[in-house]
């Protein structure tokens, strides 16, 4: 499909091959990557199509300022559009898009999952996990080295830098979330303020979540693996993935309260000593009560017993 | 220097033209249709397949405005001294000199946005 009127009952195929041609004569050459032969056929008539946009932009023939390149670069841009999105479900193309994580942060939906509640209750507000979203600082898609494309959890981590009336109170809002086609769902968020956690040598999202979870983590097993922090790992999970995702922390104390988090799933691999092999994109456990002093600390704004949304919650988050 | 490769002159025709959310801007215009060339031409040297040539079309449709602002690479010239082509003088803007590295890693430059 094209609107230009010498295009008209051409095939598809020859359109772009036609337009391909007419703006590569019209574009800067810099000569990097490899060259595409021209069908000499198509020459005279990516000259007509040139005409004809000159005409219909009341161009003269010759005009080459930059007032007239960019209404014809304008014009031949749609007619790239038209012929290559012809009768493509552009729903498709967006759900692709947002599963790989290329969606530019404003088309993303926000869902707001089962875990908002514990995020609400630990002084982070709809609207701040909106701005993060939407306007991170920094922002990294976790991708698997094993997992295949449809067990990948899809997972991102972005970051915003906030400053507070007080430096004191200054703090890097992480934010967690899946992505499932042009949809993004909030699975955990966490402040992590500059006056107590050491972020000086921070340089992407995840120095970030380590950071935090060197300060407010703790040991836990999952699997065969103790550790109090694992990140890209493929690890034996010994059981099938429902059970064996259930994280047990080491030594917990009476009364405390941990919001244990996991991303990650099964691999096609099995381990020949026996169990199954999970690769685990992301996995700590947040020692929630040391957690919210130091919320406190920093009067950040929080319902009266914050610890009671994290009673009878699952213990895994994907 | 032409005013069409002063890094200066396009940064700030291009800063200006994102502030104002110019459509009719020519460099942004001509970066569209270059990046949809580009994958026009893939798709024919078959690198990228036909839903690939789709994601790229639509991303370029749909790009927000600040999308297209300009970032500055500050490139060390001793990374890439061995790699440096000179651009012929009939494809160049002006008399002055003109490179391409048609390999740039990442990591051999940084970004800086004034």
């Amino acid at each position: 499909m094209s609107n230009l009127l010498i295009l008209q009952h051409k095939s598809q195929l020859e359109i772009s091959r036609v337009l391909f041609l007419a703006s590569s004569t019209l574009l800067p050459e810099a000569g990097i990557g490899k060259r595409t032969e021209f069908d000499v056929n198509n020459i005279s008539v990516a000259q007509a199509v040139l005409s004809e946009i000159r005409d219909r932009c009341g161009l003269r023939e010759g005009d080459m300022s930059a007032a007239a390149l960019s209404k014809i670069y304008s014009v031949l841009s749609e007619e790239i559009s038209l012929v290559v999105l012809e009768g493509v479900d552009l729903n498709k193309i967006k759900t692709r898009l947002g599963n790989k994580g290329d969606l530019h942060p404003s088309q993303y939906k926000i869902v707001f999952g089962q875990q908002i509640e514990m995020i609400e209750a630990l002084g982070v507000t709809k609207s701040h996990l909106e701005s993060v979203i939407r306007h991170p600082n920094a922002s990294i898609d976790l991708a698997p080295q094993s997992l295949n494309e449809e067990r990948d959890p899809r997972v991102s981590v972005k970051v915003k830098f906030i400053n507070a009336k007080r430096t004191e109170n200054n703090y890097a809002l992480f934010v967690i979330t899946q992505r499932a086609g042009e949809f993004q769902v909030v699975v955990g968020a966490f402040r992590v303020y500059v006056a107590d956690v050491p972020l000086k040598n921070v340089s992407e999202p995840m120095d970030v979540v380590r950071a935090f979870v060197a300060k407010y983590g703790v040991p836990f097993r999952l699997g065969t693996v103790v550790s109090s922090f694992i990140e890209r790992e493929v690890i034996n999970l010994h059981q099938p993935l429902e059970a064996a995702a259930k994280i047990d922390v080491l030594h917990p104390k009476s009364g405390k309260i941990y919001w244990p988090l996991f991303a990650g799933d099964l691999t096609r691999f099995t381990d020949p000593q026996g169990g199954v092999l999970g690769e685990v994109l992301l996995s700590f456990v947040v020692d929630v009560s040391e957690y919210i002093q130091t919320l406190h600390k920093h009067n950040v704004s929080l319902p009266a017993d914050p610890e009671k949304f994290f009673k009878h919650r699952p213990h895994k988050v994907s | 220097m032409a005013p069409t490769s002063n890094p200066a002159d396009i940064y700030r025709d291009l800063k200006r033209a994102v502030e104002r959310r110019d459509r009719h801007n020519y460099k942004i215009n001509e970066q569209k249709v270059s990046l949809k060339t580009l994958a026009l031409r893939w798709e024919i040297n078959e690198q990228i397949n036909s839903e690939q040539k789709e994601e790229i079309i639509y991303l370029i449709d749909n790009a927000d405005f600040t999308d297209w602002r300009p970032l500055l690479y500050v490139i060390p010239r001793i990374f890439v001294e061995s790699r440096l082509t000179l651009v012929p003088a009939n494809k160049r803007a002006s008399f002055g000199l003109e490179y391409i590295v048609p390999d740039l890693k990442r990591s051999e430059f940084d970004i800086v946005e004034l």
